[in-house]
């Protein structure tokens, strides 16, 4: 059975290491121009070939998002870092806009992906782009598992798809409320996300009136799809959420890192399921549903709640092991702990390791009885925490 | 510079014959179209209709479709009469394809209007689809469009005036609200006004139909009173859109006065229109102005300079600093930098690892201690300071 690539963002080298480590087979991520998310982090030409390095000495490949519909002005440059990109060996590049696959193929011989903000949804437009140099299509979020398999069929590319994250609610690509309410470019990167705003509404023809999140729409998630991705021969499945945290990144790569494995070894799937949905509802999240994976997103698609209702997760984000030596695992906290909390250490592989921290120190040697977040602490290491490994994710069951 | 329009009955042919510079019409059936209502026989009746008035009949085809659905809307495109249609109007690249290999009789019309603003990529639209026309975005301006009139090998098209879509989603999202089983004589229809916490004086109009969830701004597209230029440079056709400014059985009453004012250069032409107007990208497109404030100003600054990001200080103690790359602290000077900008030199004392041992030369990917500097906070990045 086709194994498909788990695929994951990384809007920092902190969380492509951390994508890597725990098991993606992919990374996709940014400089600081021409892709979708100008308030992300994003890569500096040094992190670039300090990540792509990373990547490559463990059999992990690169993406490197050209995705944003650029203008004529926004072209300068961009052979330039194309070539750049050339020779670092990123494996791909993920782009929207014709004019920008243009340049790429006028200065270098990156592969091209079509990034799902072209919103590709059938077997005709996937044609279309294979003439133009295209390998891979990242399809529409509108699209189902059957369909992408059809088109896979009908026009011999390989086929992307979103399983896990955020959505647009609109095709991608096809909302510009943004440019035109705030003067930010949603198709440069500057979208400001008014689909999550509450509207009120008054209805003409039906005459009532309303106020509601009509047009925030829940976070996919692909875990249950995943034997169907599987058996349809799916090239390459992807998490969304570059702007997110490192426990994001961390828990969803485990969590289909594992699922994917299981299903292609064939084990009983059915049976591991549980355990993998309580590791993707120990983030942060919306509710979660099913995309267009088997139907069309209808009406409970949407996800009414205020966003400060977002689901907390069954799980804190503590932080983040930055070093570990022959006495003490040295954790950065993103959030603040308290007397003895229970904690647990995520490893890259394996059960996570409880500690009970009732001693915790900070970097002079004083015994802390509730540390801050934005500090670092040191947990001695006894016999079970000896895996402890750097950049191993630290989080907090919530009470 | 020709003028065309939406029309949805025998009396809005009637006006379009009368228009002057009017020599096309656009016709949009339910299945195919994002806001047609015309059945596929009214569709085909009234390009007929065109036709004997000497118009040339555009069908509309500007849905987007997945797998499925393409299949389905392509059959039905396959079994229609096209002979009194000119042309066919896609945006879906894949129905673009699909009308040059399967109806090759009958001219393409390609929609990029939302996010095609560059000349390579436009030019190479033309050289791979071949299209009759390129219906081009209202966010180029007027310079943006008079390159594209003066570059492009092909017919271009701006809306002229009439109502600006900002979001197309394939998911019926107002139904949830306003469904009402009752209504029906315009069923698959829903008309509401949004407004946003953000936007709560400028109420956006937004339909639900079988194709999903429309919302456009508050205020029409409006550049007829502007138009020399882009006529000097051969815009070829300028789009009117009064589908929303009648009764919703017609679409085109009144385009023959629109049209004739238009060309007189009438100044009472945007008080005769019937909503507020704006042009916000026709004189420029700064929409990307604003990115450069988006990041912390030391994203830039994380080069082969920077050597380490403060991530503990412990306050008249120390500092934690995790080191990014090796370095060495003698024969350099370093800085902190802020998450705003602002930079502070130091001298930095009394390095050690975290088991408290002295250290000269720093590698990777370690936490390193050193004094405390007032004003230095969690984030701050270390750099090596070449000015000194």
């Amino acid at each position: 059975m086709m194994k498909p690539e788990l695929l994951a963002p990384a809007g920092s080298l902190e969380k492509l290491k951390v994508a890597v480590l725990y098991g993606a087979d992919a990374v996709f991520f940014s400089g600081q121009k021409y892709s979708l998310r100008a308030r992300a982090d994003n890569f500096t030409p040094d992190e670039i070939a300090e990540g792509v390095a990373f990547a490559k000495r463990r059999g992990v490949k690169t993406y490197i998002t050209l995705n944003a519909f650029l203008h004529d002005e926004d072209l300068e440059g961009l052979g330039d870092f194309c070539q750049f990109l050339d020779a670092q060996g990123v494996t791909g590049v993920i782009v929207s806009d014709l004019g920008v696959i243009d340049v790429i193929q006028k200065s270098s011989t990156l592969h091209v992906h079509l990034s799902t903000q072209a919103s590709c949804l059938n077997s005709p437009s996937a044609s279309f782009w294979k003439s133009q140099g295209v390998e891979r299509i990242v399809l529409g979020r509108e699209v189902s598992i059957r369909e992408a398999q059809d088109i896979k069929a009908a026009c011999g590319l390989e086929m992307e798809m979103f399983t896990h994250g955020a959505m647009c609610m609109a095709y991608s690509g096809n909302c510009v409320i943004s440019n035109y309410t705030a003067g930010r470019d949603s198709n440069r990167g500057g979208c400001i996300q008014s689909c999550r705003f509450q509207y009120q509404q008054s209805s003409q023809n039906r005459g009532c009136s309303s106020e509601s999140f009509f047009m925030s729409s829940k976070d996919m998630s692909g875990l249950e799809h995943i034997p169907d991705f599987c058996d349809a021969g799916i090239d390459s499945l992807k998490i969304e959420g570059r702007m997110k945290s490192l426990f994001y990144v961390a828990s969803l790569c485990r969590a289909y890192r594992k699922a994917i494995d299981i299903y292609t070894a064939g084990e009983d799937y059915a049976a591991a399921l549980p355990e993998l949905q309580a590791e993707v509802n120990s983030i942060p999240h919306r509710d979660y549903f099913g995309a267009s994976f088997s139907k069309p997103a209808g009406m409970l698609s949407v996800f009414q709640d205020r966003q400060g209702t977002v689901r907390s997760g069954t799980h804190q984000f503590t932080g983040v092991v930055l070093e570990k030596s022959d006495r003490f695992a040295a954790v950065r906290l993103y959030a603040p702990m308290t007397q003895d909390q229970r904690i647990e250490i995520v490893p890259f592989r394996g059960e996570p390791i409880p500690v009970q921290a009732t001693q915790v120190f900070d970097l002079i040697g004083n015994r802390l009885d509730s540390p801050r977040q934005d500090c670092v602490v040191c947990i001695p290491l006894d016999e079970q925490l000896a895996k402890v490994e750097p950049l191993n994710i630290v989080r907090a069951a919530r009470v | 510079m020709k003028f065309t329009t939406f029309v949805t009955s025998k009396e809005d042919i009637l006006a379009c014959a009368a228009a002057p510079n009017l020599e096309e019409v656009l016709i949009e059936p339910r299945e195919l179209s994002r806001e047609g209502r015309l059945s596929i026989e009214e569709a085909q009746a009234l390009a007929k209709e065109a036709a004997q008035h000497g118009l040339q009949a555009t069908l509309v085809w500007d849905i987007l479709m997945t797998e499925s659905e393409f299949a389905h809307r392509s059959k039905l495109v396959i079994g229609m009469n096209l002979d009194p249609f000119g042309s066919i109007r896609t945006q879906d690249p894949g129905a673009a394809m699909w009308v040059r290999d399967n109806v090759p009789g009958k001219a393409l019309q390609f929609v990029v209007e939302n996010s095609n603003h560059n000349m390579p990529g436009l030019a190479r639209w033309v050289r791979e689809l071949r299209p009759q026309r390129m219906i081009l975005s209202t966010q180029l301006p007027e310079k943006k469009l008079i390159a594209c009139c003066e570059q492009l090998d092909t017919q271009c098209e701006v809306l002229g005036a009439g109502k600006i879509l900002l979001f197309y989603s394939k998911r019926q999202l107002l139904q949830t609200n306003f469904r009402n089983d009752d209504d029906a004589n315009d069923s698959h229809w829903i008309y509401a006004d949004s407004s946003s916490e953000e936007s709560a004086s400028r109420p956006f109009p937004t339909i639900e139909n079988e194709h999903g969830t429309f919302m456009y701004l508050n205020k029409d597209h409006f550049i007829l009173d502007a138009l020399a230029r882009l006529d000097a440079a051969g815009m070829h056709t300028i789009r009117i859109d009064l589908r929303d400014l009648q009764a919703r059985e017609h679409a085109a009453q009144g385009i023959d006065t629109i049209c004739a004012m238009t060309l007189a250069s009438d100044p009472a032409l945007d008080t005769v229109w019937g909503r507020p107007t704006s042009a916000p990208f026709f004189k420029r497109n700064k929409t990307d102005k604003q990115f450069a404030r988006m990041k912390p100003q030391t994203r830039l600054l994380r080069d082969e300079k920077c050597v380490a990001e403060v991530v503990s200080v412990e306050r008249g103690e120390l500092l934690g600093l995790y080191t990014l790359r090796d370095f060495n602290m003698t024969g350099a000077s370093y800085k902190f930098v802020a998450h705003d900008g602002s930079e502070l030199q130091v001298e930095l004392k009394s390095l050690s690892d975290i088991s408290g041992n002295p250290l000269t030369v720093c590698s990777a990917h370690q936490i390193v201690r050193c004094q405390w500097v007032k004003g230095v906070k969690a984030g701050a990045i270390l750099v090596r300071d070449e000015t000194v």
